[in-house]
């Protein structure tokens, strides 16, 4: 049986393998860091696709309104801001840790 | 919605979502890690879209609420929060941020705040970077020498200025009371009072929560390990930076959206930033802390010398 060795095919499959070990992240990274890296980036994606659909949701109905308020009533608006920021600072932490515990299948 | 400005009708600015996302990102993941609010990077970088100083400010002050929030409660988790510690500071710095303003309003009166608040910044923040400086990388070569250093917060937190936490933890002054989640057996009520007084001065008198002079005077000062001093500072801003915010809400000086929208990018950076903790000793973290005062030093000397705002 006779092998042709293509050596385009050759340079390709070296393409590939050096490909293959920048996406596993390189050899001298540890098996952990690996992990938590790659579960932080899918943790980001996640992040990221459902902070898109808060904007549309939520900020972009709330923008008018919260501007009517702050004219007719400045303390209402004030109370209103508190509770708009501590309110989606509990559902965002909520979120997160929610997708860290997905992710890792434990708490950090 | 256009991802490259979006219009927020409140302060009348036009601001790109993804910019403010980033921004709080950045941010978060300092907060998380130092236990600071992070206005003086937050501040210019809203100035520098455009936004007006009192909006810059008032904003920032909002989206550093819910940042602590997130932040402070991953550190309860970890163990990092001082509740009693937290609620006792809250009390001083309000009352100190409310001494700052009205030294604020005093200056302004005489015509002179710019330059003065200028010039006590830029000498506060540089003495804070080389004193912490100095005294972290002393630590950790003494850690080296002895081979104590460890990693994360297995480690006994250690100073080279505990001869001083010693000598404040002796003061008798009436009421003498314990932190058993700090390991602080016995100090005078009237110290932490007067340590959190002076954060809330600097905080009033340069703006932001001034974790950047709270966090090491609670090290130094009353002896708190860094974990557990970045934690308990979260804790104390979400009291403080909440009076804050309503207080500027009063006055119109919030536009709540922007901080909203900010603040999206923050929950995640606080989240890694109080994770990273995990991973350094002390004294590291104190020595990594050196350069977040001087990225202050350097907007305020660029405006002292250009007359721009940033």
């Amino acid at each position: 049986m006779i092998f042709v060795i293509d050596e385009k095919a050759e340079s390709s499959q070296k393409t590939f393998a050096r490909f293959s070990s920048i996406l596993r992240l390189a050899p001298f990274m540890k098996a952990d860091t690996r992990k938590t890296l790659f579960s932080f980036l899918v943790e980001l994606a996640v992040y990221t696709i459902l902070i898109t659909f808060y904007f549309f949701l939520v900020l972009h109905f709330l923008g008018s309104w919260l501007e009517g308020l702050g004219k007719e009533s400045i303390k209402l608006y004030a109370l209103v801001a508190i509770t708009l920021i501590i309110g989606q600072a509990v559902l965002l932490e909520w979120v997160t840790t929610f997708l860290f515990r997905l992710l890792r299948g434990r708490s950090e | 919605m256009n991802l490259l400005a979006m219009h927020f009708a409140i302060s009348g600015t036009d601001i790109s979502p993804v910019y403010l996302v980033t921004i709080g990102f950045l941010i978060g993941i300092m907060g998380g890690f130092f236990g600071v609010g992070g206005s003086f990077i937050a501040g210019p970088a809203l100035r520098a879209i455009g936004m007006h100083w009192n909006f810059a400010v008032g904003t920032d002050l909002a989206h550093i609420v819910g940042k602590s929030i997130v932040a402070a409660k991953r550190h309860r988790a970890l163990g990092n929060v001082d509740l009693r510690l937290g609620l006792i500071m809250a009390a001083g710095t309000i009352g100190g941020a409310e001494c700052g303003a009205q030294l604020i309003q005093y200056l302004k009166h005489r015509g002179n705040v710019d330059f003065v608040v200028s010039i006590v910044s830029i000498v506060i923040y540089s003495s804070i970077s080389i004193f912490i400086a100095w005294e972290s990388s002393r630590t950790v070569r003494a850690q080296k020498r002895r081979g104590t250093a460890q990693i994360g917060r297995l480690t006994v937190d250690e100073s080279s200025f505990e001869g001083l936490t010693k000598v404040m933890h002796r003061i008798p002054v009436w009421p003498v009371i314990s932190l058993p989640t700090s390991g602080v057996k016995a100090i005078s009520l009237w110290v932490i009072v007067v340590v959190s007084f002076i954060g809330g001065l600097f905080s009033g008198f340069l703006g932001g929560g001034a974790g950047y002079i709270r966090m090491p005077m609670m090290v130094y000062i009353l002896g708190i390990p860094t974990h557990l001093a970045v934690g308990t500072d979260l804790f104390e801003i979400v009291i403080s930076a909440s009076y804050g915010t309503f207080s500027h809400a009063l006055k119109g000086n919030v536009d709540i959206l922007v901080a909203l929208v900010m603040h999206t990018g923050a929950a995640i950076g606080a989240q890694i930033g109080a994770i990273l903790t995990q991973y350094f000793a002390g004294p590291k973290i104190r020595l990594l802390f050196v350069p977040v005062p001087l990225v202050g030093v350097a907007i305020v000397t660029y405006t002292l010398l250009t007359g721009h705002k940033l």
